[in-house]
C-alpha cells in the first residue's frame, strides 16, 4: 500500500508538469496564434478588404446603357437578376482573395527569415518546439488558415453588402438588378470553398518553395526568389535551349484552373448570354481536378520541400 | 550525485578553425557552474553543443540524452537565455506568457505573473517599448516559471546597469535555484558573480584550462604578495603567473603549501577573477 505513495512523492516533478501541462493540439494552436501576432497583415489586410467591399454598397453605382438593359430584358428577367446576384458575389470576393494571396506570399517569404534577422530564433529554440512543428505551423497558417479565413470573410462581406444594397434599392437609390437566391448563394459559396481547397493543394509546392527561400537567404528573400526564377529560366534558355522551367512556372500558376474548367471550351458569359454563375460553377470538373495526378505530385513535392526546410532550420548554425 | 552534463573529447571545427579541441568536463546536479573564458575561447560553441544547436564530434550527454539528436525532448527540461536581444520586439508581455503556457509543458503562468507584478512591466506592453533591463526581467520571469533541471545563461546581463544585474542574480539565487536545479553561466563580469559559483570551468583556446569546485580552489592555488625586492626568493618557487601592482608583486602558485609561502609575504586565496587572469595570461599548465 505504501508503494504508490512513495512513487508519488518521488515523482513530484512530473505531477507539477501534468498540472501545468499542454497538449500537442494546444501547442500547435499557440504556434498558429503566434504567427498572427507577429504578422498582423495576415488578418488585417483581408479584413480591411472585406470591410471596404461590404461598405462599398453604401456608395456603389452601377452604370448600364439602355441597349444593355434591352438585351437583358430579352432574356428571362428572373434569371438575369439571379445571374447578377451570383456575378456580384463572385466579383466582390475576388479582391479579397487577391489581397490574401499577396499578403500570404510576403508572409511565407518572411516567416523563417524574420526570426533570424531579429535573432529571436534563439528564444523560439529555447522552448520545446521542434523545427518540424515550427515550419508546419507557419505553412498551415499561410496556406490553410488565412485562405479559409478569407473565404469566411468574403462570405460575410457579401451578406453585409447585399443587405445594404437591398436597403438602397427599397429606398429607390439603386437599380433593382440582383435578386436574392438562397440556392444560388449556397452553391456559389460551396463552389468557392471547393476552389479554395483545390488552390491550397495546388499551390502547396509554391508555398513550400517560398518557405525554403525564407529559411535559406541571409537577406532580401523576395529579391533572391525573383533572381533564382529569372536566372533559372535564362540559364536554361542559354545552356540547354529549352524552356521547361518557364513552362513549369506558368503551369503551376494556372494549370489547375484549366483542369477545373474541363478544357479550353469552358463556358462563355457576356451580356447576351447571362446565366447564373452558380449553375456554371456546378459544371466545373471538381472531381477531375481533385483526382488529377499533377495536383498530388505537387503535394508530394511540397512535402519534400518542407522536409528540406525543416532540416535546414535544424542544422544551420549561424545564430 | 547525478551528472547533468558529461563531455568527452568534445570537438568542434569551423572549417580550418578549431573552436573546441577535445574537451572533457562534467557538471553535477545542484551546482552553479561558471564557464569562463576570453572572447573566442569556445564558450558559446560549448553552450551551443550542450543545447543541441550545433553538431560536434566526441561524446556529449546532457541529462542522459544526445543533445543534438534528442533536442526536442531535451528542451522540456533545459532552459536557456542567450542575451537581452533575443525576445522579439513585436511581442507583447501577455503574448509571451500565452505562448510559453501554450507550448511548454512545465510552464507555470502564475509564477511568471507573480514576478512581473513586482516590476514596472505592464501586460499589454510590447518588448520594443521596454528598457533593456525590463526585457531581461521579462525573460527572467519566463525562466522562473519553467520547471527546468538545467538552466543555461549566456551573458544574461550584458548591457544592464549594476542595479538590474544585482537584482537579476539575487532573484536567480533566491527564487529559482535549489538542489534539483543546475545552472551553467557565462559572463564577462566575473567579479560580480564569483560568490554565486559553486564550480568554475576556465576555457582557453578551445581547451579546459581549469575545472574545479570553488571550495577546493584554496587548497591548490595561492596568491602571494611581496615587495619588489623580495620577489626573487618567491620566483624561485616557480609561480605560474605574476603581476606588479603599486610597486608590489603578486605571484600565483599552483600546488605549493601555505607553510612554504607564508614566510615570504602576504598570502591569500586568489579571487576567481584574479585566478582567471592568471590562468589566461600565465604559462599554460
Amino acid at each position: 500500500m505504501n508503494a504508490p505513495l512513495a512513487a508519488t512523492a518521488a515523482g513530484a516533478l512530473p505531477q507539477a508538469t501534468l498540472r501545468a501541462g499542454t497538449t500537442p493540439a494546444r501547442a500547435f494552436l499557440t504556434l498558429v496564434r503566434r504567427e498572427f501576432w507577429e504578422h498582423r497583415s495576415l488578418w488585417m489586410a483581408p479584413t480591411v478588404a472585406a470591410a471596404l467591399i461590404a461598405l462599398s454598397a453604401l456608395f456603389g453605382q452601377v452604370h448600364l446603357e439602355a441597349s444593355d438593359i434591352d438585351a437583358m430584358r430579352a432574356q428571362q428577367p428572373e434569371l438575369v437578376r439571379v445571374a447578377f446576384f451570383t456575378i456580384g458575389q463572385w466579383l466582390l470576393a475576388m479582391p479579397i482573395y487577391l489581397v490574401m494571396a499577396t499578403v500570404v506570399t510576403f508572409y511565407l517569404l518572411d516567416c523563417l527569415y524574420a526570426e533570424r534577422k531579429d535573432r529571436s530564433i534563439l528564444f523560439w529554440k529555447s522552448l520545446p518546439v521542434s523545427d518540424a512543428q515550427t515550419v508546419l505551423a507557419k505553412l498551415v497558417t499561410g496556406l490553410v488558415v488565412v485562405p479559409l479565413g478569407s473565404w469566411l470573410l468574403a462570405l460575410v462581406s457579401f451578406l453585409v453588402f447585399f443587405g445594404i444594397w437591398s436597403v438602397r434599392v427599397s429606398l429607390g437609390y439603386a437599380p433593382d438588378l440582383a435578386h436574392w437566391g438562397t440556392l444560388a448563394w449556397v452553391r456559389m459559396e460551396w463552389a468557392t470553398l471547393l476552389a479554395v481547397l483545390l488552390a491550397i493543394l495546388w499551390y502547396a509546392p509554391l508555398a513550400a518553395l517560398l518557405q525554403l527561400v525564407s529559411v535559406l537567404v541571409r537577406r532580401a528573400p523576395m529579391m533572391w526568389l525573383t533572381l533564382a526564377l529569372i536566372g533559372g529560366v535564362i540559364a536554361e534558355r542559354i545552356l540547354l535551349g529549352t524552356h521547361y522551367l518557364w513552362g513549369l512556372i506558368v503551369y503551376r500558376s494556372d494549370g489547375i484552373w484549366g483542369l477545373l474548367a474541363g478544357g479550353p471550351a469552358g463556358m462563355h458569359i457576356d451580356k447576351h448570354n447571362l446565366i447564373p454563375l452558380d449553375a456554371w460553377l456546378l459544371k466545373l470538373n471538381f472531381a477531375g481536378a481533385f483526382a488529377a495526378p499533377a495536383l498530388w505530385l505537387g503535394v508530394l513535392a511540397a512535402a519534400g520541400l518542407v522536409a528540406l526546410t525543416v532540416r535546414i532550420r535544424r542544422y544551420r548554425d549561424d545564430t | 550525485m547525478t551528472t547533468i552534463i558529461e563531455a568527452q573529447g568534445l570537438t568542434k571545427r569551423y572549417g580550418a578553425k578549431t573552436a573546441l579541441a577535445g574537451v572533457n568536463f562534467q557538471v553535477e546536479a545542484g551546482r552553479i557552474v561558471g564557464l569562463i573564458g576570453p572572447n573566442g575561447a569556445g564558450k558559446t560553441t560549448a553552450l551551443k553543443a550542450i543545447l543541441g544547436l550545433t553538431t560536434y564530434e566526441g561524446q556529449l550527454r546532457v541529462l542522459g540524452r544526445d543533445p543534438h539528436a534528442e533536442r526536442d525532448a531535451l528542451m522540456r527540461e533545459v532552459c536557456f537565455m542567450a542575451d537581452v536581444a533575443v525576445l522579439p520586439r513585436w511581442l507583447r508581455v501577455s503574448q509571451a506568457l500565452d505562448y510559453c503556457a501554450g507550448v511548454h509543458p512545465r510552464f507555470e503562468r502564475e509564477r511568471a505573473q507573480d514576478f512581473l507584478r513586482k516590476t514596472d512591466i505592464r501586460p499589454h506592453s510590447r518588448v520594443r517599448e521596454l528598457s533593456k533591463g525590463m526585457v531581461t526581467q521579462l525573460h527572467l520571469a519566463l525562466i522562473l516559471a519553467i520547471d527546468a533541471r538545467l538552466l543555461v545563461l549566456d551573458e544574461p546581463t550584458l548591457g544592464l546597469d549594476l542595479l538590474y544585474r544585482r537584482a537579476f542574480y539575487d532573484t536567480l539565487l533566491n527564487d529559482y535555484f535549489d538542489k534539483e536545479r543546475t545552472i551553467l553561466l557565462t559572463t564577462h563580469q566575473v567579479e560580480e558573480v564569483e560568490n554565486l559559483f559553486t564550480d568554475v570551468l576556465f576555457i582557453r583556446q578551445g581547451q579546459i584550462a581549469l575545472a574545479s569546485p570553488v571550495e577546493s580552489l584554496g587548497a591548490r592555488y595561492l596568491q602571494l604578495t611581496v615587495s619588489s625586492d623580495a620577489a626573487a626568493a618567491a620566483r624561485a618557487l616557480r609561480p605560474f603567473y605574476e603581476r606588479e601592482v603599486f610597486g608590489r608583486v603578486a605571484l600565483f602558485f599552483d600546488g605549493r603549501s601555505a607553510a612554504e609561502l607564508a614566510p615570504l609575504g602576504e598570502l591569500r586565496t586568489p579571487s576567481i577573477a584574479d585566478l582567471f587572469v592568471a590562468k589566461m595570461q600565465g604559462s599554460a599548465p
